[in-house]
């Protein structure tokens, strides 16, 4: 009776046993030694600390959330984003509530594109060769502009200022510091 | 005077928008759970209730939004029912419950108010939020419908995966709608509605414990910036791991309640993310087991037993997933993984002989560390002091292993350069995983502190 109850302890001392070892030589592997040793620290405190293990157990856990786990990082950011809105806090609420506010994390070519777009109230737009060649003003300008839309033929063309105008035919229409409109007939 | 104005305008946006989705999912919730499961009045908490009517009522506007398509008429049928389920809840329903918990209250509201301020004040910036979920948003809002004239065919826009379902981005469309405008702001409210269900979910179990402290820490600091951001990981995450958490207490309480909260959990995964579909079916699988393994013969007797309004609300909460599938296969519009021909098979093979799999477990190991050490050292304590596992904390357990063998199939089957695809994504597929295993972590240091 008693073997058999002592079955599932031993069969739960292998599992932990060989969990503990891959554990060990996966983080050393990668180069993380202080989490390799952490499950076998905390084997070794729980047999040298057998009658605070509940507070020992709070402890390691404790240093995992705190130097493992995101949390401290989250916090900072929450902290950062409180930090942001408490500087100014009515400027902050009245920036929530107009209309088209937001757009300052927009890259600073993407915002010539929408402006040189709003200026000349255009309806639709294409872009260069060189800014196709770069995913994230395509992605940002077209979510951004929406819902003038991107169209591959249209004659007003979004460039950046290194580069030539795709034909001779195209007059430039709006400059910005960065991005030129030409309307190519 | 003007900042006064604009901070109350704020203050109306959020309540009236609660009630909104309050008043649509009591309609629902009030007339199943009061008279119908409750032989008791007074038997459940509000906070558990007003969890499950908010869902409900999410689960309601999007169908009522995707069969209407059209924004504003939906809107006032919306806001129709809204009323009704109000009226009911006020008039009638409103005196059968528990005394309420002052300090689950206060803690639900501090945490709800924690997470207002990031997810209000910091403008759209992350990639998931600004290209998918509120860029479909905008594109409802301008075109003020869901259907094709919103765009979901144009050429310029595939980056954008438009085959994604609208839940967030209908929310945040009906807030810009109700405005009359659109900024990079106020729509992500959306957020926020989304994660009042969960938080309040979350709180059924407060109470002065070790346990209850580590899940306040996990839900939602561990879970990083993406809680506030836009992406829909997070909200994946939490809701997959809050539905085997209540299924956890539902093993102990054996409150109909809990069980029906943890069904309504894992079908609303289905309206979040496509990978909601697969967390959906892992969540229902290891349920079903769970209690076939528990009731045995008797299993299929129980089934049969189910109160019919239940199956009707079951099969109501996945209307939206069959409707927006039903438009999706009218439009032609088709995920980009291309799953089910038969090129992902072969897709399949390649990366296994190319030595994918190695590859993909380190980097699987790297995202969950913390949670498997964490799982580790509660195993360990309880191995060495001879006491045994909660049983409660296992189906979460088992869970994550069939979730997380499922995403690292899903990443063998990629039709993108694995690498680019794995480093670009695995940080938040692996999100739930993370959570899950601290449902278990949470359940095995109750019993751990109890016994």
């Amino acid at each position: 009776m008693q073997q058999k109850l002592m079955q599932p302890q031993s069969r739960r001392l292998v599992i932990a046993l060989v969990f503990s070892i891959l554990w060990t030589v996966i983080q050393y592997s990668s180069g993380n030694g202080w989490e390799g040793i952490y499950l076998v620290l905390f084997v070794l405190a729980t047999l040298l600390f057998r009658p605070v293990v509940p507070m020992l157990l709070v402890f390691f856990i404790a240093i995992v959330l705190l130097f493992i786990s995101p949390n401290v990082d989250t916090l900072f950011q929450l902290k950062s984003a409180y930090r942001k809105a408490a500087k100014s806090p009515g400027l902050t609420v009245n920036e929530i509530v107009r209309p088209g506010s937001g757009k300052q994390v927009l890259a600073k070519q993407v915002l010539q594109m929408l402006a040189l777009i709003e200026k000349h109230d255009l309806q639709e737009y294409s872009l260069s060769k060189q800014i196709r060649q770069n995913n994230m003003f395509i992605q940002r300008i077209t979510e951004s502009a929406w819902p003038i839309r991107q169209v591959a033929n249209s004659p007003y063309q979004l460039r950046l200022n290194t580069e030539k105008p795709i034909s001779e035919q195209c007059q430039l229409f709006g400059q910005q510091e960065d991005i030129s409109l030409d309307y190519c007939r | 005077m003007i900042t006064v104005a604009n901070s109350l305008l704020i203050l109306l946006v959020i309540c009236a928008g609660l009630a909104f989705l309050f008043g649509q999912g009591w309609l629902l919730v009030g007339g199943l759970l009061h008279g119908q499961m409750s032989t008791q009045p007074r038997e459940n908490p509000l906070l558990i209730e007003l969890a499950l009517a908010l869902t409900a009522g999410l689960l309601i506007n999007l169908a009522v939004v995707l069969a209407i398509q059209s924004i504003k008429p939906a809107m006032l049928i919306c806001g129709l029912l809204a009323v009704l389920g109000l009226a009911r809840f006020l008039l009638k329903d409103w005196r059968d419950f528990q005394r309420p918990k002052p300090a689950a209250w206060l803690g639900f509201l501090m945490v709800c108010l924690l997470l207002l301020i990031p997810i209000i004040t910091d403008a759209l910036n992350d990639w998931d939020g600004r290209s998918i979920w509120f860029f479909h948003a905008k594109m409802i809002y301008t075109a003020g419908t869901t259907g094709i004239e919103a765009g979901w065919k144009d050429p310029m826009i595939i980056f954008s995966h438009v085959d994604y379902p609208l839940m967030e981005s209908v929310l945040a469309a009906q807030v810009a709608t109700a405005l009359g405008y659109w900024n990079e702001y106020f729509p992500k409210l959306a957020i926020f509605f989304l994660l009042v269900p969960a938080m309040a979910w979350l709180f059924t179990f407060a109470r002065k414990s070790a346990g209850f402290a580590f899940l306040l820490i996990i839900f939602p600091f561990s879970l990083t910036k993406q809680t506030w951001s836009g992406s829909m990981d997070v909200c994946l995450a939490i809701y997959f791991s809050l539905g085997l958490l209540l299924f956890g207490r539902y093993l102990s309480s054996q409150k109909a309640v809990d069980l029906v909260s943890s069904l309504a959990c894992l079908l609303f995964l289905t309206v979040l993310k496509n990978e909601g579909l697969l967390a959906c079916l892992c969540g229902l699988a290891v349920i079903g087991l769970t209690m076939l393994i528990r009731i045995k013969g008797e299993f299929f007797n129980v089934l049969t037993k189910i109160n019919w309004r239940y199956l009707v609300a079951g099969l109501l909460a996945l209307a939206p997933l069959v409707l927006w599938n039903i438009f999706k296969a009218r439009w032609g519009l088709v995920s980009d993984y291309h799953f089910g021909s038969a090129a992902t098979f072969e897709r399949l093979v390649t990366h296994l002989n190319e030595g994918a799999l190695p590859y993909l477990l380190q980097n699987t190991i790297v995202q969950i560390k913390y949670a498997l050490l964490l799982l580790a050292l509660i195993y360990l304590a309880h191995t060495l002091s001879g006491k045994p596992l909660a049983q409660a904390g296992k189906p979460a357990l088992v869970t994550a292993g069939f979730y997380c063998l499922a995403m690292i199939l899903v990443y063998l089957m990629t039709p993108f350069e694995l690498v680019i695809h794995v480093g670009s994504s695995i940080s938040r597929t692996m999100l739930p995983v993370i959570a899950l295993t601290c449902v278990s972590c949470f359940y095995f240091l109750e019993s751990y502190y109890e016994q």
